[in-house]
């Protein structure tokens, strides 16, 4: 697994765009290298890993194989944290490393809000398809509220917003990367010293609490963990989609197991190595265009979401 | 170790009106060693006793103590160790293997990991064992029938290791034979474990056969005792209160007549023919007369060439009955008083 990892970081940051050609040592080789695409590798990475892992802790917590930080509008929610924070107020937004974490916080924040909003609903509304249809109204809510803010907001903060929103794995200072790094893993850990917990709460949370699980105690840390993952990995790439949903399901088909010892370094390990190659992907090899990884993501994604629908109608849950 | 209630009051508190009580000032001991049968009618709070129990829900009022110690105080884990609980809760989890679910039994003695020490896995092979389910270990739990999946969570709270197991309803949705079986296991279990095993239930008549002590949930409190004297004292009646059913004094719930007429039998029917006769009779609310001098509205004979004859006493019509059914139909249309 750690090979095909390593593997993906050497072909995905030398991908076809950049011809591996005799001058090895030359300066700008070594820049774009280092300064560009190592940096976007370990973004991509991250960014996988973190969205795959947000998946499944949000698929148990609420007990529905379709929840995921894109469909239940978590990452709408960080960018309305962002919009809330680069156009509400740009003066703030002047400086590097400020910018930097305050863009992050507010995403946070905007991610949390909206987590909170779909857990409210999901403790009153046993329907899994209900919570997911109102979790994307509750994502279209907080795109609109973007919209408006953009209406109403000065020429040079909306550059700087619409700039962040056509985010893509690339373009991250080392400042940035670092920010990042400390939440994703952050969250992880949080996500991993939760695993048995998680284990647990398959069996529903009445069983957790007569064995010994305090709910409220974990729910706490899973909702903190998800927050911080989806909500980072949205602050600095923009919201990507379908890895979150999606990954858990493919970790489910290929290992066959519940168990989230299993699991969770599984989704972080096919996430991780997913978005690698998504990012390959969107490079159009031997092209000079660009795609938005959104795209991929996307069309990878969205397949395994319709089996997993497919799948539930029959009865067969998560 | 004992479990007690105190004084307990259980209800609902409403929004928009005054709590709902469901029953005030309940005491009760669950002897040791004995399996328990909770029963009631829907809605009067068996799960919610349950629940109460179990500690994972409080009471408007009282305690529940195990051993002396009030539950409600307890933290997680240490209740955890004491009381084990099967819920309603369906488990309908793919890929999830059945060791995999009785080893969840094992988590408040391991650590954050969950890692299974040599003392564990033995702990949920022989509560495996004890269910019968030994041979399904890898199997994953969505290829199991109800029956099956049921006897695997009993496994799972025997792999908790406690002195009291609750269940709420282990045999809702059991067919008669695994209903039996289920009591019958339950029933072994706590005779020879010496763990206190409380089930709720609306299966009188395993409960009256199986259990040892019964605890019976009317809204105005919990009546415990033996099978027999609960069916002695005519415990057992309230719960049919306000509903066309009663108790027959061997424990099987009957329809209340209502008398249509009377029915007597002639002494030359065949036994056997006779005995369905006064089935058929008893079911639309005709009494059966055996004696002789008195004059019954409907009589049945013997008869050469069909089932039998039933004649009417007040216009002395007599018809051939060719079967049962055809018995059924007459006794039903006629309006005899």
């Amino acid at each position: 697994m750690l090979l095909l990892v390593a593997a993906d970081v050497l072909v995905g940051s030398t991908g076809a765009v950049w011809p591996f050609g005799g001058a090895a040592d030359n300066e700008i080789v070594r820049r774009i290298l280092f300064d560009f695409r190592l940096p976007k590798a370990a973004v991509a990475l991250l960014a996988g890993a973190a969205l795959s892992a947000g998946g499944l802790l949000m698929q148990t917590l609420f007990r529905n194989p379709l929840a995921g930080p894109y469909v239940l509008g978590v990452s709408s929610g960080a960018s309305l944290g962002v919009a809330f924070f680069l156009l509400g107020f740009p003066i703030l937004g002047a400086f590097g490393v400020a910018r930097d974490i305050g863009v992050a916080a507010a995403a946070w924040l905007g991610a949390a809000a909206i987590l909170l909003l779909v857990m409210a609903v999901s403790s009153r509304i046993r329907d899994i398809m209900a919570v997911l249809i109102l979790g994307m109204m509750f994502g279209s809510a907080a795109t609109a509220f973007v919209d408006l803010l953009q209406y109403f907001s000065s020429d040079s903060a909306l550059k700087s917003f619409v700039i962040w929103s056509m985010g893509s794995l690339g373009g991250l200072s080392h400042g940035q990367l670092l920010i990042l790094t400390v939440c994703v893993v952050g969250g992880l850990v949080m996500a991993a010293l939760s695993v048995k917990p998680l284990n647990l709460l398959l069996l529903g949370e009445g069983y957790a609490r007569s064995m010994g699980v305090s709910v409220k105690r974990v729910r706490l840390l899973l909702f903190l963990a998800t927050a911080l993952l989806a909500g980072s990995v949205t602050a600095f790439c923009g919201p990507i989609g379908f890895v979150g949903i999606a990954v858990p399901h493919v970790a489910r088909m290929l290992f066959r197991r519940a168990d989230h010892r299993i699991l969770l370094p599984a989704s972080v390990l096919i996430g991780a190595n997913l978005m690698l190659f998504c990012d390959m992907v969107s490079q159009l090899p031997g092209t000079e265009l660009i795609l938005p990884v959104n795209t991929i993501t996307a069309l990878l994604g969205i397949p395994v979401v319709v089996m997993v629908v497919v799948n539930s109608k029959r009865g067969r849950v998560m | 170790m004992q479990l007690k209630v105190e004084n307990l009051t259980l209800g609902y508190p409403q929004r928009h009106a005054p709590t709902r009580l469901l029953v005030e000032c309940l005491a009760l001991a669950a002897p040791e060693g004995e399996l328990i049968a909770l029963l009631g009618r829907n809605g009067v709070g068996k799960s919610t006793l349950l629940r109460v129990l179990a500690g994972v829900r409080k009471p408007l009022d009282g305690r529940v103590t195990m051993g002396g110690k009030d539950v409600a105080a307890l933290a997680a884990a240490e209740k955890a160790r004491l009381i084990a609980f099967v819920t309603t809760e369906p488990v309908t989890v793919a890929h999830l293997r059945v060791h995999e679910v009785v080893a969840m039994g094992r988590a408040p003695y391991t650590g954050w990991f969950g890692s299974l020490t040599e003392a564990d896995e033995r702990m949920v092979a022989e509560s495996l064992e004890r269910v019968g389910m030994a041979a399904f270990h890898d199997k994953t739990l969505d290829s199991l029938s109800d029956g099956e999946r049921q006897r695997v969570m009993i496994a799972r709270a025997l792999a908790q290791d406690t002195p009291l197991v609750l269940l709420d309803e282990p045999t809702a949705f059991l067919d008669l034979p695994n209903r039996y079986q289920i009591a019958l296991l339950l029933r072994d279990l706590a005779h020879e474990t010496g763990k206190t095993i409380l089930y709720s239930s609306h299966d009188l008549s395993t409960a009256l056969e199986l259990c040892d002590t019964l605890w019976v949930m009317t809204p105005r409190g919990v009546a415990a005792g033996a099978p027999e004297d609960m069916l002695l004292s005519g415990m057992l009646e309230g719960m049919f209160e306000g509903t066309p059913l009663t108790l027959t004094p061997q424990g099987t719930v009957q329809l209340k007549r209502i008398t249509r007429g009377t029915l007597r039998v002639a002494a030359d029917v065949e036994p056997a023919v006779a005995r369905m006769v006064e089935r058929t009779a008893t079911r639309f609310g005709y009494e059966v007369v055996e004696d002789e001098r008195r004059e019954a509205d409907v009589l049945v004979g013997s008869s050469a060439v069909a089932r039998c004859v039933l004649t009417r006493t007040d216009n002395r019509t007599t018809v051939e009955v060719p079967d049962f059914h055809a018995l059924a139909t007459l006794l039903r249309s006629f309006r005899v008083r």
